[in-house]
């Protein structure tokens, strides 16, 4: 097979999302399982944990940002359809984030109580998952449609 | 402030530069389509903005967690009372009392790494010897203690792990209480 961008693209893509499904599920099962198990004042959370927030949100950014540059190079039959589905599904991830983070700033400012800390950091596994599924989706069309590509 | 800047500075010339280079892309693929040639195929425009609107809103994000676990530190961290005594702690240890009267280390952020140098080996045998209470390893060692301590460098332990974790707290909360002002 020869050497192709998209295929090169849609690797390195489905290994950051796999790289986000890792990370969201190490931030969530091992620190915030231990801060809420344990019963931990909300600082203590925060100053552990908020460099891997920033590091997730922006292993998102630069996702989105190889997904931006594969979606006018993909070569298979509705490739970019699935594309514009993983960079929305992307921006959730994001927003998500965003909103996490912002409950935690306004919690360790006002009531370091982990009980008002909006829970929703789980949600980021599901749309890492989801995003992961896509992607070997994508992935294997594409690696389909060079293979029909060469046997022709 | 001058990180802020130069944070501005670099945004502005991405933006600038993409701007630029979409231009002259642009003419570039007009020649190529007139010489019938492949043209270049380039990120749609929309999402190009897009991304850097969310680089922006990243960027600010980043600046203000930042600042946020600055003003923590400097909430709880800033000493009220220097001349504090705990029974039981080793003298190699600078502690004082903060706003909520709680006693805590006066460089937090190294102390436990002096912690684990100092009482690795009965850190490690404690982990082995009792049965876990906790998943996480500091909480799981203060517990662990808290039950029950038999020696004098327990008795130490216990302390300097109670002294670091009062530090989180913005209440005050008795861990451990202190002596003198």
């Amino acid at each position: 097979m020869k050497k192709s961008r998209s295929l090169l693209l849609a690797g390195v893509l489905q290994v950051f999302a796999v790289g986000l499904l890792v990370y969201s599920l190490y931030t969530y099962f091992s620190v915030e399982f231990d801060a809420r198990d344990n019963m931990w004042p909300f600082a203590r959370y925060y100053l552990a944990m908020y460099k891997h927030e920033l590091l997730f949100m922006f292993m998102s950014f630069i996702t989105l940002v190889i997904s931006i540059f594969l979606k006018n190079i993909l070569q298979q039959e509705g490739g970019r359809a699935l594309i514009i589905a993983e960079g929305y599904l992307i921006k959730a991830i994001i927003v998500v984030a965003l909103i996490s983070s912002l409950s935690a700033m306004h919690t360790v400012q006002y009531t370091n109580d982990f009980m008002a800390y909006l829970p929703i950091s789980g949600f980021t596994i599901l749309g890492c998952f989801a995003l992961v599924i896509l992607n070997t989706f994508v992935l294997i069309r594409e690696i389909a449609f060079k293979m029909k590509r060469q046997i022709n | 402030m001058n990180k802020l800047m130069l944070a501005i500075i670099a945004l502005v010339s991405l933006a600038v530069g993409v701007i630029l280079f979409y231009n002259k892309m642009f003419a570039k693929n007009v020649q190529r389509a007139l010489h019938q040639t492949t043209d270049v195929k380039l990120p749609d425009l929309n999402d190009v903005v897009s991304a850097i609107i969310i680089l922006c809103i990243l960027a600010g994000f980043a600046f203000s967690m930042n600042l946020k676990e600055k003003q923590f530190r400097n909430h709880v961290g800033t000493c009220y009372k220097n001349e504090v005594s705990v029974e039981g702690l080793p003298d190699n240890y600078s502690i004082c009392k903060n706003q909520y009267d709680n006693v805590i280390f006066s460089d937090q952020i190294n102390v436990l790494k002096q912690i684990r140098f100092n009482y690795q080996p009965l850190m490690d045998k404690l982990t082995e010897e009792r049965a876990a209470i906790s998943t996480d390893y500091i909480d799981n060692l203060y517990y662990t203690l808290r039950q029950s301590r038999n020696t004098e460098e327990e008795e130490e332990l216990y302390v300097l792990l109670a002294i670091y974790l009062n530090y989180f707290q913005t209440k005050q909360f008795d861990y451990i209480k202190g002596s003198g002002y």
